[in-house]
């Protein structure tokens, strides 16, 4: 007791003291740093417009699923209703240019306010919720609501164009039509300005989820995780972290929708608010990446995209393979069957995914090596 | 605690308290609401309408009830059984049609044609509850997580063949002769075919109480539901039972889907997946493993739907959801569950 | 000295992470009543429930009347002729007491309805409470709707698990009486915290603590030694 007063740190401080001090000269920085970087080159290296709307959605998709996997991998709380809170985000922009006429800056503010805003009121009764009722009851209301979200998408034409989705340019520099020349293999565009936007935005998040994990509040909710009976025994009103989780990465998923409209200039029910494709996709990426890891969601987005943009080149090839037996072309060209085998055989087969696989090997490793000193 | 019965019998034993008489008319007469903002005939093909919608997702939902009760396992590819039943139907009353037994049969032939597609829709629904039992539910026993995650995955596949076979596209069904056209009650038009469903839901009710009560194995079924580490103590192979109960609830599932598909004349890969939803709300307010909860929650939902989407289309699956948070707040288990 | 009827030998049982059985040693000698005592969290209920299969023995053998029945089936062992009665919930509450026993007979034959005359006189309750839910019997009574479940068929074996729990004095001596009645027709097991109880049923007893088996021997020799009752029993 009274630490603070004689200058002397416990374990942990001291610890910590050392890990802040050398933070920045670690290698692990470094090659963090150095990914980022290579993420800012790309598009004015590889001139393809392929591969820059493949890494920036995998950019996107890495803040959503690791705010996912905040969510049910640190918390515990298993919620399919993420993706709505996605589309929320993307439905906001999208719904507010729209319905303005012309887009103007203080759209992407009020958009950022009401997706956020709304969000958070609507985590905040869905974890109301969860802690009345059992788990799998809760799963399956978020379920019920997610589809009722997708369905009022939907149905409600005069607000959201339904299925036929919602197109809208960007304000200033965001805007297509921007330019002020070339430099290296790229335009300097609107295009390239809002990548940009969107690296400095993801990275921003994600480091954001990664403090926050690592922060007391993070080891606290951990513990919550593991073992609520005993969290709660230690006095540590479980409720408010609970909030505070729920609240924290839904807001973060919202705000990748609003960066995902951006970047498609387009949204519309199927690709933002639906199960199927949108909150599978996410749980799939969760679960190969590794549930519990954040950075597991680098892996997972990066090969879920790019699976999902090359496999419905499957389609063509189907047509073009079977040109008149339209059931031979829907047996090659239904990507989605595909897809969800793959699901199955994921959860059946990987389900610690890519980091918590190799995780565990790590962790063993150094159980052996330890027992055999 | 676990002493606890229904609120039927609760009512019944303690007699008449205050409390119990207020909760029962409440929730009684709440279904008499909407007769302020609509006029009573049409509240009477509403309220038809929703009671016949509601035998249908009690098809779909008695099996999902039976399936989590007893195995505790949660599937979320029955809804898949329900769009195949759906598509299985279409494609077996197209064939007869052929033979000009359903849109201008004669009423034998219609009810031929139809008790055909069901029972081929049945026979599609036991293979193909079956298979799934035996190669992916077993593996997933005890584990919530994998359960929900295995079986969306699932409910995508058994779709997406769906959709191999059959096309992606909405489907016209055609509806038989026989099952056109409303009777006039009244001055209330009632739909013939809704009386249909409404007739063979309740049938298949009675017959499942009749099994579930006065049967051995409905004996095994309601003690492996409670407990099923007794049942298997008692000498029972309670996996077989399971398998079992499984392909019976999809069977049932799939007799919605054709029953659905006839009822809406209209069918498309989706339906599944829509109302799986419905059978789920359903699953929770009548509460895990009671047939009899699923019944009630059943036509409350259909009625909640159709007197709903009368006055505000949009909010009608709301409403629902607002009725299935109601109850998860004040009777966690469901209105019949147990524990 | 006779063949037992079941035998452990190093039977380990894990509970999740938790190593419950650690290593469980004893034989049951046919026709005579055994207790297992200890502690709580001993592994007495674990090592029934590891018998009957409901949570399976990790490693170690297992007979019962000579066959290995380590790895069988929970209800394969039930149908082998060994019978349990469960700590907790032994009985389904939402069941009728009649249907309760509809379940635990096997056949429906002449013989089994004779059986149940005598357990009707043994437990005249259940007479009056036949068409009753069995959730609404007082907890003295479950516990004899529990046993005379067990009674309903003849088993080889009776693993019963704590029946005395929470009942009042008085029930707990009609239940010594009605397992004194068992006793003749079944090798019983028993696994009990009441002392008293577990003297006037059981001829030998196993100590179990942390998980195997650390003292055993006759129920008479046991009675007064108060070293023993103290060590591992903690009364005295």
């Amino acid at each position: 007791m009274g630490n603070k007063m004689t200058q002397e740190l416990t374990p942990v401080q001291q610890e910590r003291l050392q890990e802040q001090q050398t933070r920045y000269t670690q290698p692990a920085f470094l090659m963090q740093l150095g990914f980022v970087g290579i993420l800012a080159l790309t598009p004015l290296v590889i001139p393809s417009f392929r591969v820059m709307d493949v890494v920036a959605k995998i950019m996107i998709f890495t803040v959503v699923v690791a705010s996912y996997d905040l969510l049910l991998g640190y918390t515990g709380i298993f919620s399919l209703a993420h993706g709505m809170f996605f589309g929320i985000g993307a439905y906001s922009v999208g719904l507010i240019i729209h319905h303005s006429g012309a887009p103007h800056w203080y759209h992407l503010i009020l958009a950022i306010l009401v997706a956020v805003g709304l969000s958070v009121a609507l985590s905040l009764v869905i974890t109301f919720f969860s802690l009345r009722v059992k788990a799998i009851f809760f799963a399956m209301m978020t379920l019920a609501l997610a589809e009722f979200a997708d369905i009022l998408a939907v149905t409600w034409y005069d607000l959201t164009l339904a299925e036929d989705g919602v197109s809208f340019s960007l304000p200033g520099i965001f805007n297509v039509n921007w330019s002020v020349g070339k430099f290296l293999a790229a335009d300097i565009n609107g295009r390239l300005m809002t990548y940009y936007l969107i690296l400095i935005i993801a990275v921003l998040l994600f480091v954001g989820i990664l403090r926050f994990v690592r922060s007391p509040v993070g080891r606290v909710l951990k513990s919550i995780r593991d073992n609520e009976q005993r969290s709660v025994a230690l006095g540590f009103k479980t409720l408010r972290y609970q909030v505070l989780s729920t609240v924290f990465s839904s807001a973060i998923a919202s705000f990748a929708g609003i960066l995902f409209a951006m970047w498609l200039r387009f949204v519309n029910p199927t690709s933002v608010l639906s199960i199927n494709p949108l909150m599978l996709s996410i749980l799939l990426m969760l679960i190969i990446g590794g549930m519990g890891t954040l950075y597991g969601a680098i892996i997972g987005a990066a090969f879920i995209m790019i699976i999902e943009t090359w496999l419905p080149e499957l389609q063509k090839l189907g047509v073009a393979l079977f040109p008149n037996l339209e059931f031979a072309q829907r047996l090659v060209g239904r990507w989605e069957l595909y897809f969800g085998i793959l699901f199955i055989l994921v959860v059946f087969f990987f389900p610690k995914g890519f980091v918590g696989t190799a995780r565990n090997i790590i962790a063993q490793r150094k159980m052996v090596s330890s027992e055999s000193k | 605690m676990t002493t606890e019965t229904t609120s039927l019998e609760l009512t019944v034993k303690s007699g008449f308290s205050a409390k119990n008489l207020a909760i029962w008319l409440g929730s009684v007469g709440i279904w008499f609401l909407p007769l302020i903002w609509i006029d009573p005939s049409t509240y009477m093909v509403l309220t038809v309408a929703g009671v016949a919608m509601g035998m249908l997702l009690f098809l779909a939902a008695s099996g999902l009830t039976l399936i989590f009760g007893l195995m505790d396992v949660l599937n979320l590819a029955h809804g898949a059984f329900f769009a195949w039943g759906a598509y299985v139907g279409f494609s077996i009353l197209n064939r007869l049609n052929a033979l000009g037994w359903v849109e201008t049969g004669t009423f034998s032939q219609c009810l031929v044609s139809v008790l055909l597609a069901l029972l081929v829709s049945l026979l599609v629904g036991v293979v193909l509850g079956f298979f799934m039992e035996r190669i992916i539910i077993r593996n997933v026993y005890g584990d919530h997580l994998k359960q929900i995650l295995i079986t969306m995955g699932a409910l995508t596949v058994m779709v997406e063949i769906l959709i191999i076979f059959w096309g992606p596209n909405d489907e016209v069904v055609l509806v038989p002769a026989a099952f056109q056209g409303s009777y006039d009650v009244f001055d209330v038009i009632i739909n013939k075919f809704r009386v249909f469903a409404i007739f063979i839901g309740v049938a298949i009710f009675v017959a499942m109480q009749l099994v579930l009560k006065r049967t051995k194995l409905g004996i095994i079924v309601r003690g492996g539901v409670e407990n099923p580490d007794i049942v298997r103590a008692m000498g029972y192979n309670i996996h077989s039972i399971f398998t079992g109960v499984f392909t019976v609830g999809a069977a049932l599932a799939a007799l919605g889907g054709t029953m659905w598909g006839i009822f809406k004349e209209q069918i498309y890969p989706g339906m599944g997946q829509e109302n799986l939803i419905f059978a789920l709300i359903i699953v929770i307010i009548g509460g895990f493993g009671s047939v009899t909860g699923s019944f009630l929650g059943a036509i409350m939902v259909g009625l909640a739907f159709n007197y709903v989407a009368f006055l505000l289309p949009k909010l009608a699956l709301g409403v629902n959801i607002l009725i299935m948070a109601i109850i998860l707040l004040i009777r966690p288990a469901g209105l019949m569950g147990q524990e | 000295m006779a063949e037992p009827i079941l035998a452990l030998e190093d039977v380990h049982t894990y509970i999740g992470q938790h190593h419950i059985l650690q290593g469980v040693t004893l034989a049951v000698k046919p026709g005579r009543a055994t207790v297992l005592l200890g502690r709580n969290g001993a592994g007495k209920s674990t090592t029934l429930r590891t018998v009957m299969g409901l949570t399976p023995a990790t490693s170690g053998q297992i007979w019962f009347e000579g066959d290995h029945i380590e790895q069988h089936k929970v209800y394969k062992i039930a149908r082998k002729g060994v019978g349990y009665v469960p700590e907790d919930q032994a009985v389904l509450y939402n069941l009728s007491v009649e249907e309760n026993f509809r379940l635990a007979m096997f056949s429906e034959t002449e013989e089994t309805w004779q059986r149940m005359e005598t357990i009707f006189e043994l437990f005249p309750d259940l007479k009056k409470f036949w068409r009753s839910k069995a959730g609404v019997l007082s907890g003295g009574q479950k516990q004899m709707l529990a046993i005379a479940l067990a009674f309903l068929n003849i088993h080889r074996i009776l693993l019963i698990d704590e029946p005395s729990k929470g009942l009042a004095p008085i029930i707990v001596d009609h239940l010594a009486e009605s397992l004194n009645h068992i006793k003749d027709e079944t090798t019983v097991i028993l696994v009990e915290q009441n002392f008293h109880l577990a003297c006037q049923v059981g001829v030998d007893y196993f100590i179990l603590d942390d998980g195997h088996v650390v003292h055993q021997g006759l129920v008479e020799n046991l009675v007064d030694n108060e070293e023993l009752k103290q060590k591992y029993l903690g009364i005295g």
